[in-house]
């Protein structure tokens, strides 16, 4: 699905929620796998977000 | 063997680290490192046979949280310490042969949080003083292994290049009572004619002064010290003007556009930045044109005085015209 139409508007923010894995490799060194939940607004039935929220110079 | 030596001549730290030598250098795609490590492969530095984005302590660190022992004794002359700190490796993505500029823009959004994520931790780190995230990318930068990766050195003192800035930055704050960053990106929307491309939350300019005929700085508009201070709004947007100014060097000259990426942050030593540091990236590509490299020669490393054969104005207008939209799907 587009999130972007043909005039360059922006449809929504996407919630980012990061999970992390961590272990040890064999020679002591650490080690992270991250994977990831993406929600679109779209999603969860929302179809914008405050663009004040975000601030400008 | 690894120590950090202090030059008392310019007042810097120095890292030598022997070990170094013996990194694995432009390996075959078959046995590329970073790779996950097949059923039947050979064991690569990623244990799993797919992942989203990794990060791991370097095999070859220029720094570690256990350093060892200076081979040699500190002088009144010439300062000597352990080389403590830490560095990372980030692995973008499993795909062997493909770059940041052509991750979707999702997976950027992903890294900017992986980001996020090593910074805080790194930052709390009581012998860090320094987080710096950045990418080498391409032979041309020196790069050893192709695999799309960034790195993070956590350093134990705040290096040269963000001294040289916060001075300015203080400067400038105690004259004008403003953010020296916040000045630039006014006066660069002010003026427009090297803004390269620009966002709700971003812009990209090649500043008045830049070096490199291509050396995109990317701003937030608002003051932000770092990343941890980024919304969900300018993550998002952060994401999509890093996808735009990729794209747009890749095309630039039908190539892999080699760079460097650094990201500039205010430092991890507790001390007060909130006023006077605004977070940034700045790209160092060298690349002058299609078939030419800019090389640091006699002016820029006898001299410290960067010699830019092009304008800014003219660059930035090449490369503006080359920006397209990102195109944001799901996953």
């Amino acid at each position: 699905m587009e999130r972007r139409d043909n005039e360059n508007e922006i449809r929504g923010i996407p919630t980012v929620r990061l999970n992390d894995e961590r272990t040890v490799l064999g020679d002591g060194r650490n080690l992270i796998f991250f994977d990831f939940d993406i929600t679109w607004p779209e999603d969860e039935n929302q179809d914008s977000f405050d663009i004040e929220a975000i601030g400008h110079v | 063997m690894s120590e950090l030596r202090f030059n008392p001549i310019i007042q810097e730290w120095v890292i030598t680290a022997t070990h170094r030598q013996g990194r694995t250098f432009l390996p075959p795609a078959s046995y590329c490192p970073l790779c996950p490590t097949a059923a039947d492969g050979f064991p690569t530095e990623i244990p799993r046979p797919d992942f989203d984005i990794v990060s791991f302590e370097n095999r070859f660190p220029s720094l570690s949280l256990v350093p060892s022992e200076p081979s040699v004794l500190a002088t009144d002359l010439y300062g000597v310490e352990p080389s403590a700190g830490l560095c990372e490796v980030v692995v973008y993505t499993p795909e062997h042969s493909s770059s940041l500029a052509s991750q979707p823009p999702e997976q950027i959004l992903k890294l900017i949080h992986v980001w996020k994520h090593r910074f805080r931790e790194m930052d709390d780190l009581e012998i860090v003083k320094y987080v710096y995230i950045f990418e080498n990318k391409g032979e041309a930068v020196g790069v050893t292994l192709h695999h799309p990766h960034g790195q993070i050195y956590a350093y134990p003192f705040v290096p040269p290049v963000a001294v040289k800035e916060l001075k300015a930055a203080r400067d400038h704050f105690q004259s004008n009572g403003t953010c020296l960053f916040c000045s630039v990106l006014e006066a660069e929307l002010q003026d427009g004619s090297r803004i390269v491309t620009e966002n709700e939350g971003f812009v990209g300019f090649i500043p008045f002064f830049a070096r490199y005929p291509y050396e995109v700085h990317i701003y937030p508009r608002r003051h932000c010290t770092s990343v941890l201070d980024l919304s969900q709004a300018e993550d998002f947007y952060f994401a999509d003007i890093l996808k735009q100014i990729l794209v747009a060097f890749d095309k630039l000259f039908e190539t892999s556009f080699p760079y460097v990426m650094a990201i500039h942050q205010r430092p991890s030593d507790s001390g007060s930045y909130e006023e006077v540091f605004h977070f940034h990236i700045e790209f160092y590509p060298p690349m002058r044109a299609k078939d030419r490299l800019k090389f640091l020669a006699g002016s820029e490393l006898g001299a410290g005085t960067f010699i830019n054969d092009s304008l800014p104005e003219q660059t930035a207008a090449t490369l503006k015209e080359l920006v397209e939209p990102v195109q944001w799907k799901t996953i």
